[in-house]
């Protein structure tokens, strides 16, 4: 016969098992809490007070830390006090679901007083830590020769070398002397004075004709005729010689004239070049100014997306789970296998460490799980940062398929920058004063290591200088004629487009910075050249005015004399031959004997 | 009967629901809860160093063919997932230890029936059963 006796001693040991387990569930949530976080994570997991409502499914927690298992001496995070929703609908499927829940006092990297390693770590790798990635303070040496590099491109691509704007120092027809040239002056002086000379001679030789006439009144004495005749045909020939050379000096006074005016044109067509020149291009300028502080600025964000990706609990490297015992088939039929512990909306209000620096936050997490390979969602993060920058991030961790995929949003709404130098020493410096702001927008994309993205930065209050500008595009003078127009640059936009991996990406950037710079640069230049080159022209007007008044002064008073003394001298030696040639026609008729 | 529960007990991970169902069906059976114990402790030890073969076991009996219709109609059971027969170390426990449960059982019973009594007066003689039952008195051991 069986006997049942035993079995009322039994059921009350049950019963008290079930009366202690009821009784003690917090501790023993607690407990098992702790437990089951520590072989999930792999470091020591605290938690100082649990309260669980089996009726509503509330859970808060208080006092809970979880230590960082790369980094003992740190906590990953911790919370003052935490408030959750657990699905009651999942628990018996196996599930532990938090619907939604509060954070609240969550802080990342708080260090330890104990290590948060547990008693039999069951292996240790070394990772990359949150706090030891800093953004780069120094600037690579290579950059600094590319920048000299795209400088030196720059001067030698610009289209104006020496002159970029006229100078009246450099008009050369403003330097030429009012006076004529001395040998026209010295040429006209000498051929009046030959003019006036032959017009001696004649009067000289018809004085001598005549006072021979009188004492010799014979015409046919042939020595008086001859000498006469002699002399006459040379100062005849004389006469010819200085017409010619008169004709040939008036001339020249015309193509001087006329070449005074064909350099006074020359001038003005040179001042007009001045006038049509843009020299300064868009998208040199951009590639120039902004390719250092570009550069410097997606390596720094590049940085931090890395701390920012480390920083951010991942369940499969973040933590050191111990390793079940046997292996979980996915059994045929059976669906696929959902995650142990699913967070699926969580709001943190906290503050932590990023990137070297302190920041309070708040936001939210949906998705989260220590399985998120079993979860049919990403993990999102958004969170809105205060600190020394203000920034809105909204991440999405997608670690679903084996190679993880990542999606980084940052906004910058108002970030006030310091005082940049931008360009290049030697070739053209601008400082960006201190106080612009910059709103950015970033979106990261990472799979696996492979990185692409976008940045958009709108710069506001901006305030350019020109410091520096190579003598080969103008030189001081020049700059601080840029000064004027670049001061109307108030804000500017650029695009930077990421791809490689994130340890040897490539950034290329388009900018409107170069071509409001060149624009307003051109603008100011070609305002000032052309002002310059009005008072210029003015002065060009004025000097050929003043040329042609002396030339015509000096010139045409004398050529006007020269040609009515050659007129003169003409008139003279007609009417000498005519006498001449009159006495000649009497003589024979008188003496029809007469031999010539 | 104690020992053979405490076996299985052991044996399986404690990750899932089987060992404390199994645990709760041997506080309603007559079996001793020292030698449950005692047993369950030993097997537990033992355990991780039979996993290759307990895992073996579990993928064997996973994997048959003949069973591939059964597994949908079982997974819709909300204690399916809590049990996790799944993992092929708590199934191949379970299979050993269901395969063991008899030899186990008429082992220790043969055993406790042949040397019982000298375990007794043994254990009787040791300083911890004289200071847990009293110096003057011997230890009434419950048979198995």
């Amino acid at each position: 016969m069986v006997r049942f006796s035993y079995l009322i001693p039994r059921i009350i040991i049950i019963a008290l098992i079930a009366i202690g387990v009821f009784m003690s569930q917090d501790p023993l949530l607690q407990r098992l809490s702790i437990y089951r976080l520590e072989n999930m994570t792999g470091a020591k997991a605290e938690i100082g007070e649990l309260k669980f409502d089996p009726g509503t499914g509330k859970l808060m927690i208080k006092e809970f830390a979880l230590a960082d298992p790369h980094s003992p001496m740190r906590n990953f995070f911790q919370t003052d006090i935490a408030y959750l929703d657990v699905d009651l609908q999942r628990f018996p499927k196996g599930q532990l679901v938090i619907k939604d829940g509060s954070v609240e006092g969550l802080v990342f990297g708080a260090p330890r007083t104990d290590s948060g390693a547990l008693d039999t770590p069951n292996k240790t790798t070394a990772q990359l830590q949150p706090e030891s990635a800093t953004a780069p303070t120094d600037t690579p040496p290579t950059l600094n020769s590319k920048i000299e590099k795209i400088g030196q491109n720059w001067l030698d691509q610009f289209p104006v070398h020496t002159n970029i704007a006229p100078r009246i120092e450099d008009i050369e027809f403003l330097k030429k002397s009012d006076d004529l040239p001395l040998n026209l002056k010295t040429r006209l002086r000498e051929q009046l004075e030959k003019i006036g000379s032959i017009q001696r001679q004649i009067h000289e030789l018809n004085t001598q004709r005549k006072l021979a006439g009188e004492r010799h009144p014979n015409p046919l004495r042939p020595s008086n005729n001859d000498k006469f005749e002699k002399d006459f045909a040379q100062l005849v020939q004389k006469s010819q010689a200085i017409s010619k050379d008169f004709v040939s000096l008036e001339r020249e006074a015309m193509q001087y004239r006329e070449r005074l005016r064909l350099e006074y044109e020359n001038e003005i067509i040179k001042l007009k070049e001045f006038s049509s020149a843009s020299p300064f291009e868009g998208e040199a300028i951009s590639k120039l100014l902004l390719t250092q502080i570009q550069e410097e600025r997606v390596a720094e964000i590049v940085t931090w997306f890395k701390v920012f990706r480390d920083s951010i609990p991942d369940p499969q490297t973040s933590f050191l789970p111990i390793p079940i015992r046997g292996t979980n088939l996915n059994l045929p039929g059976v669906a696929a296998k959902k995650p142990g512990i699913l967070i699926e909306n969580l709001e943190i209000d906290g503050e932590g460490r990023f990137a070297n620096e302190h920041l309070k936050f708040y936001g939210t997490v949906k998705n989260l799980t220590p399985e998120p390979h079993l979860h049919n969602l990403p993990i999102t993060i958004n969170l809105r940062a205060q600190g020394a920058q203000h920034f809105i991030a909204n991440c999405t961790l997608d670690r679903r398929t084996p190679i993880p995929q990542d999606i980084l949003k940052l906004q910058c709404p108002q970030f006030v920058l310091s005082e940049k130098l931008l360009g290049d020493d030697n070739s053209l410096l601008v400082t960006l004063g201190g106080g612009s702001q910059i709103q950015a927008d970033i979106e990261l994309n990472a799979t696996g290591d492979q990185l692409t993205g976008k940045l958009i930065f709108r710069h506001a209050n901006v305030a350019l200088h020109v410091d520096k500008l190579n003598e080969l595009v103008g030189g001081q003078d020049v700059a601080l004629q840029l000064n004027q127009g670049v001061a109307t640059v108030e804000s500017f936009e650029t695009t930077v487009y990421l791809s490689g991996t994130i340890d040897n990406y490539r950034c290329d950037f388009t900018s409107d910075l170069g071509e409001k710079f060149a624009k307003a640069a051109n603008q100011t230049l070609q305002n000032n050249t052309n002002r310059n080159i009005q008072r210029i022209e003015n002065r060009l007007k004025q000097k050929l005015a003043d040329q042609l008044l002396s030339l015509n002064q000096a010139m045409m008073p004398k050529l006007r004399t020269g040609n009515e003394m050659l007129s003169d001298l003409n008139v003279l030696l007609k009417t000498t031959i005519e006498e001449e040639e009159s006495r000649q026609r009497i003589a024979p008729r008188n003496n029809p004997n007469m031999i010539r | 009967m104690g020992v053979a529960f405490g076996m299985m007990i052991g044996l399986i991970p404690k990750d899932s629901l089987l060992p404390y169902l199994i645990a709760l069906v041997a506080l309603l059976t007559p079996s001793n809860l020292a030698c449950l114990g005692i047993s369950a402790f030993a097997f537990h030890t033992l355990g991780p160093k039979l996993d290759p073969v307990l895992q073996q076991i579990g993928n064997w009996f996973l994997t048959l063919d003949a069973l591939t219709a059964y597994w949908q109609p079982i997974s819709e059971y909300s204690i399916f997932s809590w049990m996790r027969i799944e993992n092929t170390v708590v199934t191949g426990a379970f299979l050993l230890g269901l395969a063991a449960f008899l030899p186990i059982f008429l082992i220790s019973k043969f055993a406790f029936a042949k040397f019982g009594t000298r375990a007794h007066q043994f254990l009787a003689q040791t300083r911890l059963a004289r200071w847990l039952v009293g110096s003057n008195q011997t230890p009434n051991l419950q048979k198995s």
